[in-house]
């Protein structure tokens, strides 16, 4: 049984899903900054990362330093075969509990 | 200043952060900093900063706790299960062996050779002396024996056989069996129904069938009264395959009438397939009372010809078995004491599991399978250390996967994966190598019985009833449930063998170490790694030699055999048996018959001579007896016994005796003329060590001769029990003055021999058509079947220490290359520095001469051990024979190092500015 996923993470592997490629910590942060209006600590993007990586959902790799990140290097992201079915299923959980709701939802 | 101040900030957004991510976070806050600072301005992304030092600092504890908890506690990726990880592994290995399919081929193809033969050397055995006999109730079956004192020690008893009269005394008088029958295997002529030819039989009584769990699949048993009662009419059960063979599987064969030994016989039955007696090769059963009526003679209490077969009462606990049997015993001496000899005689049961095999063929066939484990247990070293090495060139691959995280119990079980991939490979080819062997075995050894025919070493007696248990677990060999185990049992242990050593190795990997050492020389894996595969490759030239010893030590027996001077000229010379029924050639007629016989035979063109005998020179089977000497009285216990042989007067000149003194027999001595004999050059030095025996009158205990007949002539020894043994005293008597019904025909030849003895078969035909001539053997033939355990065993162990050889010698070849390969750059170095090619070639051959040397002495001692084992199966060879044990340490350190020139050859070659550029 997976064990559910927290609404952080899913936001987390929803821009994984997005970015693709581009994926590694500023990137991720950006996009749910922007998406969802809300602050989030580079910190914890980077813990949820590392849990996300434990339970097998996430799988990252080191790329190069770079000079314009002061001679740092990138950790990139990308989601697992595990982490997009575990997407799916929360998805279509959350696609479940809504149907019909639509218009009440928009009244609230 | 402003980046300065930047990177001030990022490195403490960092170290803020937990550990692990420092290094992104502080990248990722500088690059985003620059970012806003292009699009949105300085001011902007100052204050981006700012608040990103306050939002770190503030969640620093909660991310560093957090990030702590799950070091301490992680959420493993959930496994997907142990059989699916196995699976995984087996899925690896086997695309890791498709990668190098030579090494794959090489060494399936040699676990298939090793595994097979162990394979089929176990279904030898496993047949022999483990499968259960295919009897009923097996556990409850014994064969008692009578136990008669030793002629040479009143305390020594023999195992023997019982007369009819004796074991209805013993029948009675015990109460622990339940069914017993006395049996006794039997030559008998089968005519009346077309050719008349000799068969094996059984003279039987009625619950010989029965208690072996047989039943007539057509027709009835023997009755009691056809068992016992004297005057009931002749009746008979063949085998099925006689009934097969001769009648045609005729139903209609059940009542017709047949001449076994010229009665008239009645068949009454047929046993089922494969049911071949307790002699193993029987196929013909007839009762006691129709066909051995002088068994029954109330004065042939001492007429000892039977064997008996009892079953055990379902209650009886095995353990009083003996003192009953010992208490029945004793009834018996009482009903028929030994009153010549004052001794007493007794009886024993055996287990018929504990008779199936004498001592010689169960230590023959251990001693085998042993040799072919050997064989199996140096190809696995070989395998093993061409696995380590392969370890070893894999330990980049490794080192990096342990570094990327893998444990190394998954890489240490994967190595397993690899050695069982091969091991079950191997197997699974042996098994077809274990039946190719099988079969081309039964199609060179036409003639398993020879074994059982031929003697047993001196100073082992064989165990009755052992050579038809033996046959019948011949016939048994095949690839049963419990082959096929020991052949998985092997595979898996030659998997774990195989994949010890690269499993160390591997667990061993110090990630750190291996890749820091990648782009340095090689030199430094030195003493340690080759430490292992040095003990390795000694183990292996030890092993190899005590294989080598004892085919050595069989191989020089054989020889000595070959040499042996059995007495006789062999070439040339056929022999065959004849067998005339007692009824209708008793007396008069059947000295007239035998001499129309040799008449008839010398008449044959191409015929030189021709003779009759009581039995064929090393056939082992020859009768003796005692000889009385004058003055003393006809006192058997102190009398020594000779053996005692019937022979026509030409039997000297065709078999090449020599004549030392006095005359042969001649044509005048026969019935009605003095009783006359010739002893052989033994008798004649130990019974008349001073002079001449000629003209000395002796008794002999066979027939007429109890009443003395004296010595005319002293002839040549000739080994009669074997080429082993030594001659034995013994005496010739006129076969015209005593008669046997079937003795050997011996006719020396000018021509081919078939051609001859074609014709030969043909007069005795027109002489007597029930007459027939059997085991036709040419002389030369009996040698060898009297060589044949020794050269099998010669033959099979030179096969194997061969085998053993080569893959010791390839094994130290391997190891040897490998040294030098790895040690390249310290070579080249040395070069470099001025060494000489001879100090190289020194400094490699060095340490092969170590290792062969360690290997030679182990080997030594072990099979110092292990020959004594094998002592008995030698022939005027000691175990510990040192012509024999410095031969074969001489061969072995001369291959060892032969296997090592090439590699040291190679280390000479050694160029010392390629040596360097390739590391």
């Amino acid at each position: 049984v997976p064990s559910a996923l927290g609404e952080f993470e899913q936001l987390i592997l929803l821009a994984l899903l997005r970015l693709g490629p581009d994926a590694y910590g500023a990137t991720v942060r950006d996009e749910i900054e922007e998406r969802s209006g809300r602050r989030v600590s580079i910190s914890a993007v980077y813990t949820t990362l590392d849990r996300l990586e434990q339970k097998g959902l996430v799988r990252s790799w080191v790329g190069g330093p770079t000079p314009e990140r002061g001679g740092r290097r990138r950790r990139h992201f990308d989601l697992t075969a595990n982490g997009a079915r575990a997407l799916k299923d929360a998805h279509q959980a959350y696609a479940a509990m809504i149907a019909g709701l639509e218009r009440r939802l928009k009244a609230l | 200043v402003k980046r300065r101040i930047l990177l001030v900030v990022a490195a403490l957004i960092g170290r803020a952060a937990p550990p692990a991510n420092r290094e992104w976070i502080s990248g990722d806050t500088i690059e985003t900093f620059d970012r806003i600072d292009q699009s949105s301005g300085r001011f902007a992304a100052g204050r981006w900063l700012l608040g990103e030092l306050m939002r770190v600092l503030l969640t620093a504890p909660r991310d560093r706790l957090a990030a702590r908890a799950m070091r301490a506690c992680p959420t493993r990726p959930k496994r997907a299960g142990l059989v699916p990880a196995i699976l995984q592994d087996f899925r690896h290995g086997w695309r890791w062996l498709k990668r190098s399919p030579g090494f794959a081929s090489v060494a399936i193809a040699t676990l298939a050779l090793g595994i097979g033969a162990n394979t089929a050397m176990f279904a030898v055995l496993n047949a022999v002396l483990l499968k259960p006999l295919p009897f009923g109730e097996t556990d409850r079956l014994m064969l008692v024996h009578l136990r008669a004192p030793s002629r040479d020690n009143p305390h020594v008893f023999n195992d023997a056989q019982w007369s009819y009269l004796k074991a209805q005394v013993f029948l009675t008088n015990q109460h622990v069996f339940d069914a017993a029958a006395l049996f006794a295997g039997r030559d008998m002529t089968l005519s009346g129904s077309g050719e008349a030819e000799r068969v094996s039989g059984e003279v039987i009584t009625e619950h010989y069938p029965g208690l072996l769990g047989i039943q007539p699949m057509l027709g009835r048993a023997i009755s009691g009264n056809e068992a016992h009662t004297l005057g009931s009419a002749p009746v008979a059960l063949i085998s099925h395959a006689l009934w097969t063979r001769r009648f045609g599987a005729d139903p209609a064969v059940l009542g017709r009438a047949i001449e076994i030994n010229a009665t008239p016989t009645v068949i009454i039955g047929v046993l089922p397939p494969g049911f071949t007696g307790l002699s193993g090769n029987a196929d013909v059963w007839v009762p006691i009372a129709t066909s051995s009526p002088h068994s029954l003679r109330p004065t042939n209490g001492f007429f000892h010809e039977y064997r008996l077969i009892a079953r055990r009462g379902r209650e009886i606990p095995p353990s009083t078995t003996a003192a009953a049997v010992l208490a029945a015993g004793a009834r018996v001496d009482a009903a028929y004491p030994d009153a010549g000899r004052h001794l007493s005689w007794s009886a024993r049961a055996v287990s018929l599991e504990a008779s199936r095999v004498d001592v010689d063929v169960r230590r023959g066939s251990i001693m085998l399978l042993a040799a072919v484990g050997c064989v199996l247990l140096i190809a696995g070293v070989n395998l093993a250390n061409v696995a380590g090495a392969r370890a070893i060139a894999r330990r980049r691959e490794i080192a990096v996967r342990v570094a990327m995280g893998a444990s190394r119990g998954r890489i240490v079980r994967q190595c397993f994966a690899e050695g069982l991939l091969l091991a079950v490979a191997g197997a699974t080819a042996g098994i077809v190598v274990a039946l190719a062997i099988l079969k081309a075995a039964a199609l060179l050894l036409p003639r398993p019985d020879v074994f059982f025919q031929s003697s047993v070493a001196p100073g082992i007696s064989r165990t009755v009833g052992a050579a038809g248990l033996t046959r019948i677990g011949a016939s048994m060999i095949g690839l049963d449930a419990m082959t096929i185990w020991f052949t998985a049992g092997i595979g898996a242990t030659t998997a774990v063998l195989v994949s010890l050593l690269p499993a160390w190795r591997v667990a061993a990997v110090q990630p750190v170490e291996v890749l820091k050492a990648a782009t340095r020389s090689l030199t430094d894996r030195g003493l340690h790694a080759f430490g292992t595969r040095a003990v390795l490759v000694s183990a292996q030239i030890a092993l190899a030699l005590v294989l080598l010893t004892g085919a050595g030590l069989m191989i020089r027996s054989a020889a000595r055999l070959s040499h042996t001077n059995i007495g006789v000229v062999a070439e040339r010379v056929v022999t065959a048996r004849v067998d005339v029924p007692r009824a209708r050639y008793g007396g008069e007629r059947g000295a007239e018959f035998f001499a129309q016989l040799l008449e008839r035979t010398l008449s044959v063109p191409g015929v030189e001579s021709a003779a009759l005998g009581g039995c064929a020179p090393v056939s082992g089977r020859c009768s003796d007896t005692v000889l009385w000497l004058p003055p003393a009285s006809l006192d058997t216990a102190t009398a020594p016994s000779v053996g005692v042989l019937t022979i026509t007067p030409d039997y000297i000149r065709t078999l090449g005796l020599r004549l030392v003194a006095g005359r042969t027999f001649t044509d005048r001595d026969r019935l009605g003329h003095p009783q006359v004999a010739l002893v052989n050059e033994t008798a004649a030095r130990r019974f008349w060590p001073a002079g001449s025996p000629l003209g000395i009158t002796i008794a002999v205990g066979m027939g007429t001769f109890e009443t003395g007949a004296e010595i005319v002539g002293v002839v040549s020894d000739v080994r009669y029990l074997g080429i082993e043994a030594a001659p034995t005293p013994d005496v010739y008597v006129p076969f015209a003055q005593s008669v046997a019904f079937s003795p050997q025909l011996f006719v020396r030849t000018r021509q081919a021999p078939e051609v001859v003895m074609r014709a030969v078969g043909h007069e005795v035909r027109a002489l007597d058509p029930n007459v027939p001539l059997s085991n036709l053997k040419s002389m030369d033939e009996w040698v060898n079947d009297a060589m044949w355990r020794t050269r099998m065993g010669a033959w099979l162990l030179s096969m194997f220490a061969g085998l053993a050889l080569l893959l010791a010698a390839i094994g130290i070849f391997g190891v040897m290359a490998q040294t030098v390969v790895q040690r390249t750059t310290e070579i080249g170095i040395r070069i470099a520095l001025g060494a000489q090619r001879r100090d190289v070639l020194v400094l490699v051959l060095r340490r092969a001469v170590w290792v062969t040397a360690v290997g030679i002495v182990i080997g030594t001692v072990v099979a110092l051990g292990v020959t004594r084992l094998i002592g008995n199966l030698l022939y005027d060879v000691q175990p510990n024979d040192p012509v024999t044990f410095s031969a074969v340490a001489g061969l072995l350190g001369f291959i060892a190092l032969l296997a090592c020139y090439v590699p040291a050859r190679r280390a000479t070659k050694v160029d010392a500015a390629i040596a360097f550029r390739e590391n």
